[in-house]
């Protein structure tokens, strides 16, 4: 069998014939392989779906129990039959649950990345390279100028600021899935250790982590707080809580962005606030390079991000590469609206 | 140099001057006197062109591809920052320099070392470090902060300019970048608005090209971002468009309608692109002279007096 038959794109997303089942569909159908709980990624009102116990943990903290007919969960590393297709999930470093999908038929091998990152998260197990015929990447930041920065040297930027700007609120917009829990977790071994201030969106997350053995440190409701109990302290919730932190009394907040596209001045001057932070959760530009390299595949797939550089870098070197246009990717990994 | 790097972006982005003002006052209570008047002198004055942006774009050709960089260059917006972040420092090379070290090698590199120069500075820094060097080394380095904050938190006294770096000969060669001592002679004038240009990308300032009185015709003598006075100087140049050549606009300049600007720069230099072959030296407007007529605007002899002597 060719191996480029194991996975075709339709308009729901990839889909395997073979084990009848899509992979992060962006439309609802009826049997679903789920990468991780981003909302973009992981959809409710699908029939059955198959993920790691986190990311259904996260989806049914989103979206309530009946987010699916019916769930199934795979433990890391475990093959599962479905129809004549074997799928087993590798991790994928990205966020909690996060996880490869590593499809597998009449001997050929497709691993689908979902979001990926190698840098070192305390929140979740690393990513594992697989060999295969044909590796399907992101490539959010798919273009060399981006190269993330020590994540500890943008938590060590906060931490100072913290000491200058002492008797500001410092409010750092990031998403509530993931990157809030990374940079709680980064903050609290960077020996930070005052209570953090989430919003109840950010909270339940938090609590999903903590319940799944990632251990977060004191939280606070920033819905419980007045101005004043939030002076010189930190605040991590999504951007449109922003709005709640206005105090006729208090001195503006010092606010933030977590996010890799902070790496560049004009996307930070539109929404970075005054401290910009680079810190992502997929992987830069030689990330993904490496992780080609090293995967050596038949061919490269690329899907969401900025294709276009890396696949001249994968043609330069020999590869085959092709762009995967899936829509509906990037709602939570895209650049700020 | 990546620390002052990295305040000059964050103090870019902070919105409050107070704000500013506190965070520049703790970095420069962290370093060295010699830093501090390093740090000075490159916020304060002045700004030259040390290094032509051909041969930046010439050294990163040989590290990146055409597309690779073209690519990157369309989503940056920017080519100095696009250099920066594409730049890859070479491990094993010296230690980044301190901000007084780096004026100090500038300083001692005779012309034919200075393409190498920039090359292992460029190398050793990160790409904070990188961005404000290959700003300021064209000359395009802007202070983030304001002259009065400035002048708030050095004290009143101006860091006299001990040295300046000017390219001279023809452009576009490497052997072109030269290193000579200047003469600064600041002063204000009187200039009237000529023409206005859009910048590159949409977040860049506007292009204002500014002209005095050569006998009976206004010559232009320099460009100056509108910074600040970008409102006022965008609807002047709507109300008062005369025509347009390519991305530039001129607008009206006689007694009927003028904008006048009350102009600072840290020197005069010669030029012969200019007709009137010389040119300022890091000019900004310092205001907008309200209802001043054309009549008011300086005369080029004045100018011309403050040329260095050759």
């Amino acid at each position: 069998m060719d191996a480029t038959l194991v996975l075709k794109l339709t308009p729901s997303g990839l889909y395997c014939e073979q084990g009848d089942f899509y992979i992060d569909p962006v439309r609802k159908v009826s049997r679903a392989v789920i990468t991780h709980g981003h909302s973009d990624h992981a959809r409710p009102g699908h029939g059955a779906v198959l993920a790691t116990r986190e990311t259904l943990d996260v989806m049914s903290s989103r979206y309530g129990e009946n987010f699916a007919k019916s769930s199934q969960t795979s433990r890391l590393n475990e093959t599962i039959k479905l129809g004549n297709a074997s799928i087993t999930l590798k991790p994928a470093g990205h966020v909690i649950g996060s996880a490869q999908v590593v499809v597998e038929v009449a001997g050929k091998r497709v691993v689908v990345s979902g979001d990926y990152k190698r840098e070192r998260d305390p929140t979740c197990p690393p990513f594992e390279v697989v060999p295969c015929d044909i590796f399907v990447s992101e490539a959010t930041f798919g273009l060399p100028i981006f190269r993330h920065p020590p994540p500890a040297q943008e938590i060590s930027k906060l931490l100072q600021s913290l000491q200058i700007f002492s008797d500001r609120t410092h409010f750092i917009a990031a998403y509530s899935l993931g990157k809030a829990q990374r940079l709680i977790a980064m903050l609290r071994l960077a020996g930070f250790d005052a209570p953090i201030f989430v919003d109840s969106s950010t909270a339940k997350l938090c609590a999903v982590y903590e319940a799944n053995g990632v251990p977060l440190g004191a939280l606070k409701l920033l819905e419980q707080q007045s101005a004043e109990e939030l002076v010189g302290q930190i605040v991590i919730a999504p951007p449109s809580a922003r709005a709640s932190l206005t105090s006729e009394t208090g001195p503006n907040p010092i606010t933030s962005f977590a996010s890799g596209w902070m790496r560049v001045q004009n996307r930070a001057r539109q929404g970075g606030g005054d401290l910009p932070l680079v810190i992502s959760d997929h992987a830069d530009w030689s990330e993904l390079t490496r992780t080609a390299e090293e995967i050596a595949p038949q061919e490269l797939w690329i899907t969401h991000g900025e294709e276009k550089a890396l696949i001249e870098w994968a043609t330069a070197k020999g590869m085959t590469a092709r762009p995967l246009s899936i829509a509906g990717y990037g709602a939570e990994g895209g650049p700020p609206q | 140099m990546n620390r002052f790097g990295a305040i000059i972006e964050q103090l870019s982005y902070i919105a409050e001057p107070e704000d500013q003002v506190r965070l520049l006052r703790h970095y420069l209570s962290t370093v060295s006197d010699d830093d501090r008047a390093a740090v000075a002198a490159m916020l304060s004055s002045p700004r030259f062109r040390h290094v032509k942006p051909a041969l930046l774009r010439a050294l990163i050709r040989e590290r990146v591809s055409d597309a690779l960089y073209a690519l990157s260059r369309k989503f940056v917006g920017d080519t100095s920052e696009t250099i920066a972040l594409l730049w890859q420092s070479s491990h094993g090379t010296n230690r980044e320099p301190t901000p007084s070290g780096v004026l100090e090698m500038l300083k001692s590199a005779g012309p034919s070392a200075l393409p190498k120069l920039v090359v292992s500075l460029l190398d050793t820094c990160d790409v904070s470090g990188r961005h404000l060097l290959i700003k300021y080394l064209t000359g395009a380095f802007r202070s983030p902060v304001s002259e009065t904050l400035l002048t708030d938190v050095f004290g009143a006294c101006r860091i006299p300019a001990t040295f300046a770096l000017v390219p001279t000969g023809r452009p576009g060669k490497q052997a072109d970048l030269f290193l000579v001592d200047v003469e600064l002679n600041p002063g204000t004038i009187e200039a009237v608005l000529l023409y206005v240009e859009k910048g590159r990308s949409r977040t860049s300032p506007l292009l204002c090209t500014i002209g005095v009185w050569n006998g009976e015709v206004l010559v232009p003598v320099g460009r100056v971002e509108a910074g600040q006075h970008q409102s006022p100087i965008e609807v002047f140049t709507t109300k008062s468009a005369v025509r347009r050549f390519g991305p530039a606009t001129e607008v009206q300049h006689s007694s009927v309608a003028a904008m006048v600007l009350h102009v600072s720069f840290d020197g005069v230099t010669t030029s012969k692109r200019r007709k009137t072959g010389l040119t300022l030296i890091a000019p900004r407007i310092v205001s907008i002279a309200e209802g001043a007529s054309v009549d008011a605007a300086s005369h080029v002899e004045e100018l011309t007096n403050l040329l260095p002597p050759r």
